[in-house]
């Protein structure tokens, strides 16, 4: 059976015939190095992957070298190359070549429920799972993004991670590998661990996190793919800035993405324009951690929403602060009215909030939710995170009153005023000032989110929260060790896969393989004392 | 103002046959903003390009002969349309140059 005759019996077929807009199409046999970028998720998720593309970008531009994109087939698909495994392995998206053939398979993996789908494709391309069953034959394994700041649970499964960002990296990489095509795997991989930002696990060497000096002329990709289908994020993406210049105690991105670093904003404006030119989306967006913080954020976004609302190309903002000035910006520039808006308070009271790191007042917050509903918004979405250090339930019961509060003067200005208080659990994070905290049990969310539910019944109110198994799963990896390579096959094994979908996820599988495993999950959620040492203690941020 | 309508017909190739009508809109309308085209607009909020479809394509069917409508906002010779819309189009999707 061909690829052909499987896709009209699969769902959204979309997602696997490749052939869009600016995708980049090489003849196999005029390049030395063939390389396959995954992202171990759905072909929705994955395209909406702004690193991917800055990869895509940057390896097709050499002209020795092709980049062809694989993300996890849906279960549906899934299940009909199982059935024949051997005769229609996991093939490239441009070329429709089965992934062993690559040279190398490099994952970008952007969270820690995604580990069993990086198991599933290994498996239906006949890549041995295990880095140390893989021989000259196969593609070389690596794998960078977010979730490699604690590579530990998959070291096992990569041969090598690349720490931090990849710009310049990469081609560093094609370039080892480009000079060195007849080396043996370990020669090969002792290479690249010269590497300033590669780690490879087999040689457990020391790693120094890897940024762009000159992030405002680096590489961006001004033709990016424009997928057929639906993505998560569908829209022509500029980062305006990296890094953050707020301290949240949580928040790891700030630690990821660092230092800051921000780009010209005449650059941001013809770039944006270049996009849209090569690409035709209807929306762009300005992306950064913490926008507000941009230096010319008020010229740039009026000037180009007022030049792109020529094209009528929409132009959004989503990370301004949620105080009266982003909340007015982000109305401004909006070609049309947003219905709704989203702030993030992540507690109810400000002495806790300032406690975390998030400087934001809460007349601040009542400020912005002012500013939303005076300027015409009707729903508001408010996020908190609940289990972080040294909270009480006072401290869960002044949520409750500041959505109530929120909704209240939400109620002055219209009769259909929503709120939606979207909860989330606290997971500490490697690298943050919170990486030794612990993390709450998963009685221990289910009665704090209890206790706000309870007090929280009102009209015009929605609450909405993080499934506990999902983030008790989370937690476990995010600050996991080696130990835990053999639980996530055995969860593969026992069917899971997806984890990050609701519809797919299955608790019970993850209980099973822990126990067949002998390995008690909530040990993982405990406080560390200051003196042990952590799994990603190898890695130098600066 | 006056508006302005062009007939067109379209292959819909092997290489786009498993994209969907919905899927397809988008493609339309995404390559008349990288023709440049003065496409006109409804009103409203939310305003959309003036084009209509022709009965949807089922998922895996290719065609030698798709029709739209697309209406302008300045007149626009048959032949201009067809040459910037192809030299913007994906593989797969090509105006024909006879209605």
């Amino acid at each position: 059976m061909s690829i052909e005759s499987i896709l009209p019996l699969v769902r959204k077929p979309g997602r696997y015939i490749g052939n869009e807009l600016n995708s980049i199409h090489k003849n196999w046999d005029d390049v030395s190095l063939h390389i396959a970028l995954a992202y171990p998720d759905l072909y929705e998720v994955g395209m909406s992957n702004l690193g991917i593309q800055i990869l895509y970008d940057i390896l097709n531009k050499q002209k020795e070298v092709v980049a062809e994109r694989v993300f996890c087939p849906a279960p549906d698909m899934g299940e009909k190359m199982y059935g024949q495994v051997l005769n229609l392995p996991l093939f490239s998206l441009e070329s429709w070549t089965p992934i062993s053939k690559f040279d190398m398979l490099g994952f970008s993996i952007g969270h820690e429920l995604a580990y069993t789908n990086i198991i599933e494709m290994l498996h239906l391309s006949g890549i041995p799972i295990y880095s140390k069953d893989r021989n000259d034959s196969h593609p070389i394994v690596f794998a960078g993004g977010p979730c490699c700041f604690n590579p530990e649970p998959i070291a096992e499964f990569i041969d090598f991670f690349l720490i931090g960002e990849g710009e310049e990296a990469i081609l560093e990489v094609q370039s080892v590998k480009l000079k060195a095509q007849n080396l043996g795997r370990i020669d090969i991989l002792k290479k690249f661990s010269e590497i300033e930002g590669i780690y490879v696990p087999a040689l457990r060497n020391k790693v120094k996190k890897r940024h762009v000096a000159d992030f405002s002329n680096a590489s961006v990709p001004t033709h990016p793919i424009v997928p057929f289908i639906q993505t998560i994020q569908d829209r022509g993406v500029v980062e305006i800035m990296r890094g953050c210049k707020r301290a949240c105690k949580f928040c790891n991105a700030r630690v990821i993405y660092g230092p800051v670093r921000e780009r010209d904003p005449q650059r941001v404006i013809d770039l944006a324009q270049e996009i849209i030119k090569n690409t035709g989306q209807e929306n762009l967006a300005l992306v950064s951690l913490s926008s507000s913080d941009y230096c010319d954020i008020e010229r740039v976004s009026k000037e180009l929403a007022q030049k792109l609302a020529e094209q009528k190309v929409s132009l959004n903002l989503p990370s301004l602060r949620t105080d009266s000035f982003g909340v007015k910006l982000a109305k401004e520039i909006s070609r049309v009215r947003p219905s709704s808006l989203t702030l993030a308070p992540e507690t109810g009271n400000e002495k806790l909030r300032f406690s975390i790191g998030k400087r934001i007042t809460d007349q601040e917050v009542f400020d912005g939710v002012k500013a939303a509903f005076e300027g015409g918004i009707s729903a508001i979405k408010l996020y908190f995170m609940i289990g972080l250090p040294g909270e009480t339930d006072e401290d869960l019961l002044s949520i409750a009153e500041l959505v109530k509060k929120a909704y209240q003067i939400g109620r002055s200005f219209t009769h259909r005023a929503r709120i939606t208080a979207a909860l989330s659990t606290f997971v500490p994070k490697p690298h943050t000032a919170f990486e030794r905290e612990e993390q709450i049990s998963i009685g221990e969310t289910l009665r704090r989110q209890k206790i706000i539910k309870d007090n929280l019944h009102q009209k015009g109110i929605e609450i909405r929260w993080h499934q506990a198994e999902t983030s008790f799963l989370e937690g476990v990896f995010a600050r996991g060790d080696r130990e835990l390579a053999q639980v996530i096959v055995k969860s593969w094994e026992l069917g899971a896969k997806l984890d990050a979908w609701s519809e797919y996820f299955k608790f019970d599988i993850w209980e099973r393989a822990f126990a067949e495993c002998g390995i008690d999950p909530s040990r993982y959620l405990r406080m560390r004392d200051k003196n042990e040492e952590l799994p990603w203690d190898f890695i130098q941020l600066t | 103002m006056g508006l302005y309508t062009i007939n067109i017909t379209y292959t819909k190739g092997e290489e786009v046959k498993f994209i969907s009508h919905l899927d397809l809109i988008r493609v339309f309308e995404r390559a008349i903003r990288r023709a440049n085209l003065p496409i006109a607009y409804s009103q409203g909020f939310n305003p959309r390009m003036k084009i209509s479809y022709g009965q949807a394509l089922k998922v895996g069917a290719t065609s030698a002969g798709e029709e739209a409508k697309l209406t302008f906002e300045e007149e626009m010779s048959h032949k201009e349309v067809v040459d910037r819309l192809n030299a913007v189009l994906p593989k797969g999707i090509k105006l024909l140059y006879n209605v």
